[in-house]
C-alpha cells in the first residue's frame, strides 16, 4: 500500500508536470540569465535538459565570470538593463556578487526585482545569501547540492572501518571551515578520531599550492586511514595534486563532491550530480516562470538521492577494496 | 367444558424444573451438534492436510530447487563482479557480512561459501550439515568465471522441506483448533438463538396455555423446523380464540332469545367464569411472544472481538516497521512501539463511561453498529500508516470503538436478562470474548506471514464490518435502557480509595497482573518472539497457549475457589505464578522458555482474575454501606483502575525495554508482580480472613 500512495504521488506529481505548460506556454519565450563562475558545467545542461523535456520554451544569455569578482559590476549592469525572466547562478561567488548578501542588497550594485535561482551554493544561510532552507527571505531560491556530511561520513564507513581520518583544507574559505566544523561533530559522534590539517598560507596569506604537501605529509605522520576532502575550491583546483600526494604515501582518499572526484585520485565520492543539480534548478525555475509561484515561497529545494562513486584503479593500487555489496549499488569509475 | 378446568386448576410447573428442562435441552442439543461438529471437521482435516503434505513434497520442492538457484547465482554474480574489477579473491572485504546477508536474505539457505577453484573454503558462513541427513536437504555449486576461466565457485546447502512440512503441519494443526473453537462458538450461539431459545418460547407459551391464557402468540423470527412449530402453535391458539369468539356469540344469542331470567343469569355467571379463569385474545389481537437471548449477541460479538484479536501477534512488529528515525516528542523507538498500544487501551477507558452514559439514549444494537465505524476506519487507517504518528492515531481511533462495542454487548447482556440469570448472561458474553482471545492470535498470525501485516489488518477491518451485518441481522432493534449506572464523583473515588483492602487489592494485584496482560503480553511477547527469529504464525501460536491456558484454568480456579472459600490465598499464589512465569527466560532466550513462560503466566492471570473479582464482590458487599456506594459502583471503579493497569503496561515495560534485553525486562516485571505480591500478603487482610474488618 505504500507503494501504492508513492505511486499515487507520482502520478499527480506526473499530471501537474504534464498540465502546467501545456496550459501556460506562453508565445513569446522566457529569457533566462546563465551566470557562471568557472564555464559551463553539466549543471546549466540539467537547467537546460529540465526546460525542454517540459516543453518550456526558454532563450538563455550566458555570462562566464571566469573565477574574476570584478566582471561582476558590468554582468549585473547587463542583466539590469535587459531585464531578464529570471536569473540563474552557479556558486557562492557568482551568487553573493549578483544578488548581493541577506540585508545587503544594493540595487545600484546588485541584482533587484528580477527572480533568482542559485546552485552548487555549499553553505547558503553561512554565506548570507538566504535566511533558511525552509524560507529564503528574499525573491531567490536554489538547490542545495552537499550530502549532509553525516551521511558521507557514513558512507565512507561502509566502505571501510576507519578510527583515524584526515582532513586537507584551506583555512580562509567558510565553506571548508563550516564543513569542518560539521565533519568534526559527525566523528566524534561516530568515534572516529579527525586530524585537521589546514593547507599553510604564502607570504602574501594566500593558501599555497606548492606547501600541499606539507599537510599531506601531516596526515601521513597521524597515521589517517583516509583522506577526506570537502567542498573547498582551492583544493578542487588542485585535486590532481592533493589525492596523487596521498597516494604516493599510501592514503585513499574521500571525495564530497562531484568536482573534486572527477580528474582526481580519489578512491571514493560521495555526491550530487551536477546534471541532476541543474534539473532541480530548472524546476525551481519552472515552478516561478510557468507556476507564477513567487521565489521567496519556495524552499531551496535538496536531492533525496546521492551517488557512491569508487575509482577501481586507484583502489587497486592502494589495496583498498571496496566491500561485495557496496560495489553493487556504486558507480565504478574505471580511469 | 370440563377439561380446560382441569388444566386449569393443576398448578404450573415450577420455575426451576422449567429451567432444568430447557437448560438439558439446550445442552443435549448443543453438546451433540458440537461432538458431530468436531468430528467431521477432524476427519475431513485430516485428510486435507495429508493431501497437501503430499502435494507440498510433489510440487514444492522442485520451486525450492529454483528459486535457491536463481539466489545462488545473483550471490556468484556479484563475487564474480569483485573479481572482474580486480579485487584478489583472498582479498576481499567484509566477505563475512556479506554471506550473513545473502543467509538473511535466503532464509532456506543453511551454509553459503565461496571455495577456490581446488575446492578449498576461503569464505563460509552458516553451519553445514551432514549431507544425505535429510532427503530433501539441496546442495548446490555455482561456478564463478572470469573471462572465461573458473576463478572461484558458490556452495550452498539448502535445507529442504523438513522444517518448511513441520511448520505447515503446525499451522494446519492451528487451523483445525482454530476452526473447531470457532466451529463451535458459532454453533452454540446458533444452538440458543434459533432452537434452544424459540424452544424455551414455545414451552413458555405452553404453560400459559396451561394456566388458561390463550393470549399470546409464538413470534417467528426464522422459516426454519421450529419456526414451522411455531407457526403451527400460533394456529393452535388461534382456533382456541376463535372457538372462545364463536361460544361467546352463540352464548349471547342464546342469552337474548332466552325469557327466563334465571337461564340468563346462568349464561352470564357460566361466560364470566371462563373468562375470569382463562384469558382470551380476540383473534388476530394476540400479544406477540418474541425469542430474546443474552445470547443474540454472542454472534457479533465473536466476530469484533476476533477482528480485534487478530493483529495480537504483529501488531508491535507493525509498529516497529512504521517506526522512521523521527520519533514522536523524542521518544526511543521502544516507547514509540508501545505508544499506541497504550493509546488504544486508555482510549477505551475513556470510551467506555462516555458509552456508559449514553445506554440510556442509545439502544445497544445502534450502539453495536456505530462502535463498529470508529473500528474499522481506525484499522484501515492503521493498515496504510506510514510514519508512528498516523499509526498512533488512528489505532487510538480504534480503540473508542472498542469501548463502545464492550458497553454496547453488555447493556444488551443486561437488558436482557434478570438479576438472577445475569451472571450466565454475562458467562455468555466471556464466552465470547474468549473464544477470540484463544483464535484471533493464531489466526492473524498465519494471515500476516502469508498476506503482510497491511493486509491482515484490513481483513480485520473487513471481518469488524461483518460483525456489524451480524449485529443488525440478530440483536433486535431495542430500546434505550433507562437503568442507568450510578455515577460515581470524585468524593465517591477519594472515599473509595481510602478503603484500605480494595486499594491493597487494587495497587497490589490488579494492577501488577493487567502490567502483566498489558505490557507484556500484548507489547513484550510478540517483539520477543520475533527477535528470536520468529515467524508470525509461531508468534500467534505462542499467545494463543495463553487464552488456552485462560481458558482451561478459569473454570478449575473457579471451582477450588468456591469450595475453599478462600479467593485470597488463591490469588496471592497466582500473583506468585505469574511471576514464576516471567522469570523463566532468565533460563535462555529461547523461544520454548516463551512458551512455557506464556502458558505460566495464562494460568496464573487466570487464578489472579477469577479470584480478585470474588475478592472485591466481597469487599463492596462489605464496604458499600460504610462508603455509601452501591456494590456496582465499587466493582466498576475497581474495572477502571485495572484497566489503568492495561494502558500503562505497554509504555512502562518499553521503558524498561528500552534499556535491558527482552527477557530481562520481562523478569524485572516478574520481579515488580513478586514484590507486589509480597506486600498484600504483608499489609492486605489474611488469606483466610472473611472476618470482615479491614486488617
Amino acid at each position: 500500500m505504500r507503494a501504492l500512495t508513492a505511486a499515487l504521488l507520482i502520478g499527480l506529481a506526473g499530471a501537474a508536470a504534464a498540465q502546467t505548460p501545456a496550459a501556460q506556454t506562453p508565445a513569446e519565450p522566457f529569457h533566462v540569465f546563465l551566470v557562471v563562475w568557472r564555464g559551463e558545467t553539466d549543471v546549466e545542461d540539467g537547467f537546460r535538459a529540465y526546460m525542454q523535456e517540459n516543453g518550456i520554451p526558454v532563450r538563455y544569455t550566458l555570462r562566464n565570470l571566469e573565477q574574476d569578482r570584478s566582471r561582476i559590476p558590468e554582468v549585473v549592469a547587463e542583466i539590469q538593463a535587459a531585464q531578464p525572466d529570471l536569473v540563474h547562478t552557479f556558486g557562492t561567488s557568482a551568487t553573493v556578487g549578483v544578488f548581493g548578501r541577506l540585508g545587503e542588497s544594493d540595487p545600484a550594485t546588485h541584482v533587484q526585482g528580477i527572480p533568482g535561482v542559485f546552485s552548487i551554493v555549499a553553505y547558503p544561510i553561512e554565506a548570507r545569501i538566504v535566511e533558511s532552507f525552509e524560507s529564503t527571505g528574499r525573491p531567490i531560491t536554489g538547490t542545495a547540492f552537499l550530502p549532509p556530511v553525516e551521511r558521507q561520513l557514513d558512507a565512507l564507513l561502509e566502505y571501510r572501518s576507519v578510527e583515524r581520518l584526515g582532513v586537507v583544507y584551506n583555512s580562509l574559505e567558510t565553506n571548508s571551515v563550516i564543513n569542518v566544523e560539521q565533519l568534526r561533530a559527525a566523528a566524534q559522534e561516530r568515534g572516529i578520531e579527525l586530524l585537521e590539517a589546514p593547507v599553510p598560507l604564502d607570504d602574501q596569506g594566500r593558501a599555497d599550492a606548492t606547501r600541499i604537501v606539507e599537510a599531506v605529509d601531516r596526515l601521513a605522520a597521524g597515521g589517517v586511514e583516509f583522506m577526506y576532502v570537502g567542498p573547498d575550491s582551492f583544493l578542487t583546483r588542485n585535486r590532481a595534486a592533493v589525492t596523487g600526494l596521498a597516494v604516493e604515501r599510501g592514503i585513499p582518499t574521500f571525495a564530497g563532491t562531484d568536482a573534486t572526484f572527477n580528474g582526481s585520485q580519489a578512491v571514493l565520492g560521495f555526491v550530487s550530480r551536477y546534471f541532476l543539480v541543474g534539473k532541480l534548478a530548472g524546476a525551481q525555475a519552472a515552478r516561478i516562470l510557468v507556476d507564477g509561484e513567487r521565489p521567496e515561497d519556495l524552499p531551496v529545494a535538496s536531492l533525496a538521492r546521492f551517488l557512491l562513486l569508487i575509482r577501481m584503479p586507484a583502489a587497486l593500487d592502494l589495496e583498498v577494496y571496496p566491500p561485495l555489496s557496496l560495489l553493487r549499488i556504486a558507480q565504478v569509475v574505471e580511469e | 367444558m370440563s377439561a380446560p378446568a382441569v388444566v386449569a386448576d393443576r398448578a404450573a410447573p415450577p420455575d426451576a424444573t422449567r429451567e432444568q428442562v430447557e437448560r438439558s435441552v439446550y445442552r443435549s442439543v448443543a453438546l451433540r451438534l458440537a461432538a458431530l461438529t468436531a468430528l467431521l471437521l477432524i476427519v475431513s482435516q485430516g485428510v486435507l492436510s495429508f493431501l497437501l503434505a503430499r502435494t507440498f513434497e510433489d510440487n514444492l520442492l522442485p520451486e525450492v530447487r529454483r528459486r535457491a538457484e536463481v539466489a545462488a547465482e545473483l550471490i556468484a554474480g556479484q563475487v564474480r563482479d569483485g573479481l572482474s574489477y580486480g579485487i584478489p579473491l583472498r582479498s576481499m572485504v567484509e566477505m563475512d557480512a556479506f554471506l550473513d546477508g545473502a543467509l538473511q536474505d535466503n532464509p532456506d539457505f543453511r551454509y553459503v561459501a565461496v571455495v577456490d577453484p581446488a575446492g578449498a573454503e576461503i569464505y563460509a558462513r552458516g553451519a553445514l550439515a551432514p549431507s544425505g541427513r535429510d532427503a530433501a536437504d539441496l546442495e548446490l555449486e555455482e561456478p564463478i568465471l572470469v573471462d572465461g576461466r573458473q576463478e572461484a565457485s558458490l556452495q550452498v546447502q539448502v535445507q529442504g522441506g523438513a522444517v518448511r512440512l513441520a511448520e505447515l503441519r503446525l499451522d494446519i494443526g492451528t487451523v483445525l483448533l482454530v476452526t473447531l473453537l470457532i466451529g463451535i462458538e458459532l454453533l452454540l450461539a446458533l444452538v440458543v438463538v434459533r432452537v434452544s431459545g424459540p424452544i424455551r418460547l414455545a414451552d413458555r407459551l405452553l404453560a400459559l396455555s396451561a394456566k388458561g391464557d390463550f393470549g399470546s402468540r409464538f413470534g417467528v423470527r426464522y422459516r426454519d423446523e421450529v419456526g414451522r412449530f411455531g407457526q403451527i402453535l400460533n394456529g393452535a391458539l388461534h382456533r382456541v380464540n376463535a372457538a372462545f369468539a364463536e361460544l361467546v356469540e352463540e352464548a349471547e344469542d342464546a342469552h337474548e332469545v332466552q325469557l327466563d331470567r334465571g337461564v340468563q343469569k346462568r349464561i352470564r355467571d357460566v361466560l364470566a367464569g371462563i373468562r375470569t379463569r382463562f384469558r382470551f385474545a380476540a383473534p388476530g389481537s394476540e400479544t406477540t411472544l418474541v425469542a430474546r437471548s443474552p445470547m443474540d449477541v454472542r454472534i457479533p460479538l465473536f466476530l469484533f472481538m476476533l477482528a480485534q484479536e487478530i493483529s495480537r501477534p504483529f501488531l508491535p512488529l507493525f509498529f516497529g516497521d512504521i517506526y522512521t528515525d523521527t520519533p514522536i516528542a523524542g521518544l526511543s523507538r521502544e516507547l514509540a512501539i508501545g505508544l499506541p498500544i497504550t493509546a488504544f487501551m486508555t482510549m477505551v477507558l475513556i470510551s467506555i463511561p462516555i458509552a456508559g452514559a449514553l445506554t440510556d439514549r442509545v439502544p445497544p444494537r445502534g450502539m453495536f453498529v456505530a462502535g463498529v465505524i470508529p473500528s474499522v476506519v481506525g484499522h484501515v487507517g492503521t493498515a496504510y500508516a506510514q510514519t508512528i504518528g498516523e499509526g498512533l492515531a488512528w489505532w487510538t481511533l480504534s480503540g473508542a470503538g472498542y469501548g463502545i462495542i464492550f458497553i454496547s454487548a453488555q447493556a444488551y447482556v443486561a437488558q436482557h436478562t434478570e438479576r438472577s440469570t445475569r451472571a450466565t448472561g454475562m458467562s455468555g458474553f466471556l464466552g465470547a470474548v474468549f473464544a477470540a482471545f484463544v483464535c484471533g492470535p493464531a489466526i492473524g498470525g498465519m494471515l500476516a506471514d502469508r498476506l503482510g501485516y497491511l493486509e491482515t489488518l484490513l481483513v480485520a477491518a473487513v471481518l469488524a464490518a461483518i460483525s456489524a451485518a451480524a449485529a443488525l441481522f440478530t440483536i433486535d432493534p431495542g430500546r434505550a435502557d433507562s437503568a442507568r449506572a450510578v455515577k460515581v464523583g470524585l468524593r465517591g473515588w477519594l472515599r473509595l480509595l481510602a478503603d484500605r483492602e480494595l486499594l491493597m487489592v487494587t495497587a497490589f494485584s490488579a494492577l501488577p497482573s493487567k502490567l502483566v496482560l498489558g505490557g507484556l503480553f500484548f507489547y513484550l511477547v510478540p517483539l520477543y518472539l520475533a527477535d528470536l527469529g520468529n515467524i508470525e504464525s509461531n508468534i500467534g501460536r505462542v499467545m494463543m497457549v495463553y487464552g488456552v491456558a485462560c481458558v482451561v484454568a478459569t473454570p478449575l480456579v473457579a471451582r477450588s475457589s468456591d469450595r475453599r472459600q478462600q479467593p485470597r490465598l488463591l490469588m496471592i499464589v497466582g500473583g506468585f505464578v505469574i511471576a514464576a512465569g516471567c522469570a523463566l527466560p532468565v533460563l535462555a532466550d529461547a523461544t520454548g522458555v516463551v512458551l512455557a513462560a506464556v502458558a505460566v503466566m495464562g494460568a496464573g492471570h487466570a487464578m489472579v482474575t477469577v479470584t480478585q473479582l470474588a475478592v472485591v464482590q466481597e469487599i463492596a458487599q462489605d464496604a458499600s454501606q460504610r462508603l455509601g456506594l452501591g456494590a456496582g459502583a465499587i466493582v466498576g471503579m475497581y474495572r477502571t483502575l485495572e484497566r489503568v493497569g492495561t494502558a500503562a503496561g505497554a509504555m512502562l515495560v518499553a521503558a524498561v525495554a528500552a534499556a535491558v534485553s527482552y527477557g530481562q525486562a520481562m523478569f524485572a516485571v516478574g520481579a515488580l508482580v513478586l514484590v507486589c505480591t509480597l506486600l498484600y500478603v504483608v499489609f492486605g487482610r489474611a488469606p483466610g480472613g472473611a472476618d470482615g474488618s479491614s486488617a
